[in-house]
C-alpha cells in the first residue's frame, strides 16, 4: 500500500468558528465583551481560539501517560474523559480539573458520547487493542483527529479500514509508538546515511505470542462495566488477570490474551517492527512472503519485502535490530524524517492537527508495521510459509490462512 | 494415539478455569492436517460431534478450531446456534470465514427471524460478506422500531454498496444527527465503490449530494474530494 499525498487542508472546527463569529459579531454590534485572561492566553498558553480541544478514551496505564502529555501542552484544552472503570475515569477527570483549576472536565462511559460532541477536535485512544479499529473509524466519521496507542490494529482486515476512514474524511490519525523514532536512532542513522550500503536484512527479536484465555470467573468489580470492556471481543467471564492493563504478556494482563492483543508480538512488536521497517525504509510496504523455519533452536520467520529486503524474526544468533548491509557498495544518503512541532510524538500530532500534514507515525505506516506482527502470528499458528498480496490484502492460494484475516465481532459491534 | 484420546477427553471437561495446556496438541493436529482432506474432515466431524454437549468454554474452544477446519459440513450445526445470544457470535466466527453460499444463506435466514443485538450481529456478518442478497432485508431493517437495528442496517448498506443499497439509504428518514451522519457515511462508501468500479457518473452524483451546507464540514470535504476524483479519472 503506497502512501498517499498529504491530507488536503481541512476546515477549522466548529468551536473555533463559533468563537471567531461571536467576536466579530460583538465588534460589529459594539456589545461590551469581556475576555478573560484564560481565554486570551499568555507566553505558555495559546489563546482559547487556537487551542486544540481534546478528550481521552481509555485512561488506564498508557492512556494516563498520553493524557499527561496532552494536558501539559499550552495549545491543548482537555475537556472530557471516557473509561469503563469509574475509578479510572474519575481519577482522570480530577487530574484534568486539578490541572486547569476548574471543574469543567466531563466524564463518559460510552465513547460515542464523546465523539458526538461537536466542540471536540481530537481524541487520544488507549483502550485495549480489540477496541482500536472501531473507535478510530468512528472518530474519523465524527470528524475527529486521532492519536491512537500502538498496536493500532488487532487484525489484518482492520488496518485498511482505518486508513480509508482517515483519508476519506481528511483526518490526522497518528499511531502511538514513540520508540520508532527515538529508540533505534543509531541503526536508523546508519541505514539512512548510506554508510552500510544497500540493506540486505534486519532482525527483530520480540515475543511472545498471545494465548487463548480460559481463566475462571470472578465477581465483576462494582465500578466496572464488563460488557463494555469486552465490547466486540467474544464473551468471557470477568477475571482480573484477563483485563489488567499492566505491560506484561505472561498471563496477568489483557496483553497476554489473543482476544484483546497479539501479545508481545504486537505490543513490543509495534515498536521493534516499526523501528526496523523505518530503519530499512519499507514503511510504505508490507511483506510479500513469510517463510516459516522450524529448527533446533525453535521456530523463527523471514519476511521478504517486494524490494528484496529481508526482515527476520527471532533469527538464532542475531541481535535485535541487527542490520546486514553491503560493505563496499555505496547507497545514497537520505535525510531522516522526524517529528514536526515541539514535544516529541505528541507535539508532532498536535502540529499536524494544526497544519493538516501527515504525522510522523501516520496511520498507514503504523498499520504496515503491525501487519508484520499479524502476518507472523498467522505463520506461527499455521506453521508454514505464506504468500501475501498486500494490494488485495489476501494470502495467495491459501484459503485457510485467509480465515485469520479477521474475526466476527460480538454483537452489537460492527466492523 | 492414547495421548490423542486424552486430548479429546480433556476437551470434554473444558470449562472456565481449566488448564488448557493439554489442549495445545489440537493446534499441532490442525497444522499437520493441512492439505489432507481426510484428516481435516475427521477433525471437523469430531469437533462437531462434541459441540452439542460442550460447556460454554468448550463451545468457545471448538468454534475457534472450526475456523480452521470447518466446511459445508459444519453449517447446519452452527446455523442452529445463530439466533441464541450465548452462541451467535461463536457460530458467526466460523460461518463468516467459510465463504460458501450455504453459510451465507444460513446467516441470512437467521437474520430474518432474529431480534435485538443478535440481529445486528448477523446483519454485520452479511455486510462483511458483501452479500447483495441481503439488501432488501437491510432496507426493511432501516425502518425497524429498534433504533440500534435501523442504525446498523444503514451501516451495513454502506458496506455492501450498489444501486439498490443507495436507493434503500435514500429512503431513510433521518432526524437525529447521528442517523444523518450514518447515512452520509454509508452513501460516501457507496460512492467510493462506484468510483472504484469505474462508474464515475454514479459516484459523482452521490458525492455531489453531500457537498451542501447541511452536511458537517468533514463530510463536505470528503464529498468534494470525491467529486474531484471523478474528474481526475
Amino acid at each position: 500500500m503506497s502512501l498517499p499525498e498529504p491530507n488536503a487542508p481541512a476546515p477549522q472546527n466548529s468551536r473555533r468558528d463559533f468563537l471567531k463569529q461571536t467576536s466579530a459579531a460583538a465588534a460589529t454590534l459594539a456589545i461590551p465583551y469581556v475576555i478573560t485572561s484564560q481565554a486570551l492566553g499568555n507566553a505558555h498558553r495559546a489563546p482559547a481560539s487556537d487551542r486544540i480541544v481534546m478528550a481521552g478514551i481509555g485512561l488506564g496505564n498508557m492512556g494516563s501517560g498520553d493524557q499527561g502529555a496532552f494536558l501539559g501542552r499550552g495549545d491543548v484544552q482537555y475537556v472530557a474523559v471516557c473509561d469503563v472503570r469509574k475509578h479510572i475515569m474519575n481519577a482522570a477527570k480530577d487530574r484534568t480539573n486539578g490541572h486547569y483549576k476548574n471543574s469543567d472536565c466531563q466524564t463518559y462511559a460510552d465513547f460515542r458520547d464523546i465523539l458526538a460532541r461537536t466542540d471536540i477536535d481530537a481524541v487520544h485512544i488507549a483502550t485495549p487493542d480489540h477496541w482500536h479499529a472501531i473507535q478510530v473509524i468512528q472518530a474519523c466519521i465524527s470528524g475527529k483527529d486521532v492519536y491512537c496507542q500502538k498496536p493500532e490494529t488487532k487484525t489484518l482486515r482492520e488496518g485498511p479500514l482505518m486508513i480509508q476512514a482517515a483519508r476519506r474524511y481528511s483526518r490526522v490519525v497518528s499511531g502511538g509508538s514513540q520508540r520508532v523514532l527515538e529508540d533505534y536512532r543509531g541503526v536508523v542513522d546508519q541505514c539512512w546515511s548510506g554508510e552500510l550500503g544497500p540493506i540486505k536484512s534486519i532482525n527483530v527479536n520480540v515475543g511472545p505470542l498471545a494465548q487463548q484465555c480460559y481463566l475462571p470467573a470472578e465477581s465483576v468489580p462494582e465500578d466496572m462495566d464488563w460488557e463494555r470492556w469486552l465490547g466486540p471481543a467474544p464473551w468471557a467471564p470477568y477475571n482480573s488477570k484477563r483485563c489488567d492493563g499492566n505491560f506484561g504478556t505472561g498471563g496477568n494482563s489483557w496483553r497476554s490474551y489473543s482476544d484483546y492483543s497479539g501479545g508481545g508480538m504486537t505490543d513490543w512488536g509495534a515498536h521493534h517492527f516499526g523501528g526496523a521497517t523505518f530503519a530499512i525504509d519499507v514503511r510504505s510496504m508490507q511483506p510479500e512472503e513469510v517463510l516459516y523455519h522450524d529448527g533446533e533452536q525453535g521456530p523463527h520467520l523471514t519476511f521478504r519485502y517486494p524490494n528484496g529486503i529481508l526482515l527476520t524474526h527471532n533469527c538464532p544468533g542475531k541481535e535485535n535490530m541487527q542490520v546486514e548491509g553491503t560493505p563496499g557498495e555505496k547507497r545514497e544518503a537520505k535525510p531522516v524524517p522526524s517529528y514536526k512541532g515541539q514535544g516529541g510524538i505528541y507535539g508532532d500530532f498536535i502540529e499536524c492537527v494544526k497544519t493538516r500534514e501527515n504525522p510522523f507515525r501516520d496511520i498507514e505506516y503504523a498499520v504496515n508495521s503491525v501487519a508484520v506482527s499479524h502476518l507472523g502470528i498467522i505463520a506461527y499458528q499455521l506453521k508454514r510459509n505464506l504468500k501475501w498480496d498486500a494490494a488485495a490484502q489476501q494470502f495467495i492460494d491459501d484459503p485457510q490462512a485467509n480465515r485469520f484475516l479477521d474475526y466476527a465481532r460480538r454483537e452489537p459491534w460492527l466492523l | 494415539m492414547e495421548t490423542l484420546d486424552n486430548v479429546w477427553e480433556a476437551l470434554k471437561g473444558l470449562d472456565w478455569g481449566t488448564d488448557i495446556g493439554p489442549l495445545a496438541a489440537f493446534d499441532q493436529l490442525i497444522a499437520d492436517s493441512h492439505g489432507n482432506v481426510e484428516a481435516t474432515a475427521e477433525l471437523e466431524n469430531k469437533l462437531l460431534a462434541m459441540l452439542g454437549s460442550a460447556t460454554a468454554a468448550g463451545r468457545d474452544f471448538i468454534c475457534r478450531r472450526l475456523v480452521s477446519v470447518g466446511s459445508a459440513r459444519s453449517v447446519s450445526t452452527l446455523a442452529a446456534m445463530l439466533t441464541q445470544a450465548e452462541t451467535s457470535q461463536l457460530a458467526r466466527m466460523v460461518l463468516e470465514q467459510l465463504r460458501i453460499e450455504e453459510a451465507t444463506t444460513a446467516l441470512r435466514t437467521a437474520a430474518e427471524s432474529a431480534t435485538g443485538a443478535v440481529k445486528i450481529g448477523l446483519l454485520g456478518s452479511l455486510a462483511k460478506l458483501k452479500d447483495a442478497g441481503s439488501v432488501a432485508m437491510l432496507a426493511a431493517a432501516t425502518k425497524d422500531a429498534d433504533g440500534a437495528i435501523s442504525h446498523a442496517a444503514i451501516w451495513c448498506l454502506g458496506q455492501i454498496g450498489g444501486a439498490d443499497a443507495v436507493a434503500a439509504l435514500a429512503g431513510v428518514t433521518a432526524t437525529e444527527d447521528a442517523t444523518k451522519m450514518a447515512v452520509a457515511d454509508a452513501m460516501l462508501l457507496c460512492a467510493d465503490r462506484f468510483l472504484a468500479e469505474g462508474n464515475n457518473a454514479a459516484a459523482r452524483d452521490l458525492y455531489k449530494k453531500h457537498t451542501g451546507e447541511a452536511q458537517p464540514k468533514h463530510v463536505r470535504l470528503a464529498a468534494n474530494k470525491g467529486v474531484l476524483s471523478t474528474v481526475r479519472r
